[in-house]
């Protein structure tokens, strides 16, 4: 029986490494960490291979395994997330951007995306790498990874209402802090 | 406020507190898809709004087409056993 499981997860796990590594990679922002974070989920993955269910969702298996090794063994302070200020982002201006973008010039054509474009794939990771743990975990697992709500709720161990509001909190952050960042490139005024 | 009262109901609030689920069309109901894809359409503030963000998560997710170590590579290989 194990041997079958070991089979499936030899198959079926390892092309899921690069994307696990991403995701590892946008946690901790850090390469070599991220590296032992997949390491050791394989690790944990391999020794309780007994409790997957072959024919079930073996990547939402892993990355539930990831999110959890980095955030017990791996995150700088274990006991308490980053504090962050939820009244802040209570209020905060969900479209900033695009509000920013459009009000600056209405009649030129989609200046959003004028200025979209010379953002580099640097300046968004740099954003997303900015953004205070809790949001960052629930945008990687569901808008860069493709993870249901339900999938990320496990693997944050957390309600999905939770999920919800951290995500969209998360991506109102996100145009807030690329809007700073086009402020310090000249791109738009303040 | 009731916000179940349909005197005070706001279709554009609506449209947009749900466009973060609009964005992951698989997690809404048919019925409610066809709503919000009907104001976004009929709405062009909300929709210009919706297509930015689809854009710009489009956009970040590009951003990060990770490519794992070979060395970390290895060191799978040789735990499962593959090497
Ligand atoms: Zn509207």
């Amino acid at each position: 029986m194990n041997d079958d499981r070991r089979l499936e997860f030899k198959e079926k796990a390892l092309p899921l490494l690069d994307e696990l590594y991403g995701a590892a990679l946008r946690m901790t922002r850090n390469p070599s960490m991220a590296e032992d974070v997949v390491a050791e989920s394989f690790a944990r993955a391999w020794k309780s291979i007994d409790q997957f269910q072959p024919g079930t969702n073996l990547r939402a298996w892993m990355y539930r395994i990831l999110t959890n090794t980095y955030i017990t063994h791996f995150r700088k302070n274990k006991r308490e997330p980053e504090k962050v200020s939820v009244d802040a982002y209570e209020k905060a201006d969900h479209f900033h951007l695009y509000n920013k973008l459009s009000s600056r010039a209405p009649s030129a054509p989609d200046p959003a995306k004028e200025v979209m474009g010379r953002f580099t794939n640097e300046d968004f990771r740099k954003a997303l790498d900015l953004l205070p743990e809790e949001y960052r975990t629930a945008v990687v697992l569901f808008d860069l990874e493709g993870l249901s709500y339900q999938e990320v709720a496990s693997a944050l161990d957390v309600p999905i209402g939770t999920v919800r509001s951290r995500l969209a909190r998360g991506r109102a952050l996100l145009q807030t802090t690329l809007h700073q960042h086009a402020v310090e490139l000249g791109l738009v005024p303040a | 406020m009731n916000p179940f009262d349909p005197k005070h109901w706001d279709p554009c609030n609506e449209a947009l507190e749900r466009v973060h689920e609009f964005l992951n069309q698989r997690e809404l109901t048919p019925q409610d898809q066809a709503d919000i894809r009907r104001h976004l359409t009929d709405c062009p503030p909300c929709g210009d709004r919706f297509d930015f963000e689809e854009k710009l998560l489009e956009r970040l997710k590009k951003s990060d087409p990770c490519q794992c170590p070979e060395r970390l590579r290895a060191r799978i290989k040789a735990l499962l056993d593959l090497t």
